[in-house]
């Protein structure tokens, strides 16, 4: 009896007590924010820059839509003219010949996915006392949205004939995170303050 | 006439009880860990871990057998930037560390038909070493395995002398070489006290 008892007990123990994890609520305070830059580029010799007001790409696999409009882009983009204002570079429309532009865009990603396994003993399918053992199928929905910036060098194409890539910043998760809206309108002043290169 | 026929058997049977050795036991213990290494990594006491022990006697004083342990070590880091060349990060992390242990026990019993039964012993087995650290929606991982050496004492309480279970108290010291060179951690080490109950079989 009493070994019946620790033997479950200690099952209980197990399973309660083997893994714990962080609570959502607690990881999703804050938004992770993380920049790299190109330490072959000196961001003095840069005087002006574009970038799209009041819009924001979109990347998503579940609408079509290339184009993230409304209060939100506005203040996306309102927080990092304000930030490249600061740093001492002159924002200017991109017909007028910009050294840099600045693309802010987001990333969407819903994905669905399925696991099936089949509840044996022995790795049988079809047991003589029990009969067939019928798949279990677990059903997973994950969903993501990360804010992407990025500053290029409108000066220089790489051999790719694209645009040199100086500067980048993620933000995320938009999606599970507390408050994203507030909270990474804020994070683009804290990608400029970890990325002091930035700067005339 | 009755009474002395009575007083005979009791007497028998109580020299039977007296004759008796458990010579199996079965324990389940919660296991309270202070880590004592990599404290810039965890540095709270572990309150959730437990171990499951069984040991069979070799002697009437040396027991030896297998313990399973499992405890979780955390840390909660508040929000900071890390830089790394041209790469910085700005988020709070959450480490942890889950540790599982399973060894080849051997314990003496200083006394074992008293209601307090003192034991000293060892345990040398494997370790396994789940480093975890947590940030929003990510996460970065490094398992690792090691030796797991483990001295430990303690004692059992019976509130009966014949009964066929005790309460447990004891104490120990884990050495485990399970590193994480991801997180650049050394070897890792832990105090620990254990409370719970043990099943005397015989």
């Amino acid at each position: 009896m009493l070994r019946s008892f620790i033997l479950m007990s200690g099952l209980g123990l197990f399973l309660a007590g083997c893994q714990p994890v962080p609570s959502a609520e607690e990881l999703n305070q804050d938004l992770v924010v993380e920049t790299d830059y190109d330490d072959t580029v000196n961001f003095n010799n840069f005087t002006t820059y574009t970038l799209t007001l009041d819009t924001l790409g979109l990347i998503s696999n579940t609408t079509n839509d290339t184009l993230q409009l409304g209060g939100y882009a506005r203040d996306v983009t309102a927080k990092i003219k304000a930030n490249m204002d600061a740093r001492g570079y002159t924002y200017v429309d991109k017909s007028q010949n910009p050294d840099l532009g600045f693309v802010a865009f987001l990333v969407s990603d819903f994905s669905v996915y399925q696991t099936i396994s089949y509840p044996s003993y022995g790795g049988g399918y079809y047991s003589p006392y029990y009969g067939y053992y019928y798949p279990r199928v677990n059903t997973y929905a994950s969903n993501s949205t990360v804010l992407i910036l990025q500053l290029v060098d409108l000066n220089t194409k790489t051999t790719q004939n694209q645009f040199r890539l100086i500067w980048r910043g993620f933000i995320g998760d938009l999606s599970s995170s507390v408050d994203p809206y507030q909270k990474s309108v804020a994070a683009i002043d804290q990608a400029f303050v970890q990325s002091a290169i930035i700067g005339k | 006439m009755k009474r002395s026929i009575f007083i005979i058997i009791l007497i028998g049977w109580v020299n039977s009880l007296q004759a008796q050795y458990f010579d199996k036991t079965y324990s389940l213990a919660l296991d309270v860990n202070v880590p004592l290494s990599n404290t810039d990594y965890v540095n709270k006491v572990s309150a959730r871990g437990f171990k499951l022990g069984y040991r069979e006697m070799i002697n009437e004083k040396l027991f030896g057998g297998v313990d399973f342990t499992n405890s979780t070590y955390t840390k909660h880091v508040p929000r900071k930037t890390y830089y790394n060349g041209t790469n910085a990060l700005t988020s709070d992390l959450f480490n942890y560390v889950y540790s599982y242990g399973l060894t080849l026990s051997f314990d003496y019993f200083f006394s074992t038909e008293q209601k307090l039964m003192p034991y000293a012993g060892l345990g040398v087995g494997a370790s396994y070493m789940s480093y975890q650290q947590f940030f929003n929606v990510y996460s970065n991982k490094n398992d690792s395995w090691g030796v797991l050496v483990r001295p430990q004492g303690g004692f059992l309480y019976k509130l009966k002398e014949d009964a066929r279970w005790a309460f447990l108290a004891g104490i120990h010291y884990d050495y485990s070489s399970a590193k994480s060179k991801d997180f650049e951690l050394d070897a890792f080490n832990n105090l620990g006290v254990q409370l719970g109950v043990i099943m005397l079989e015989w």
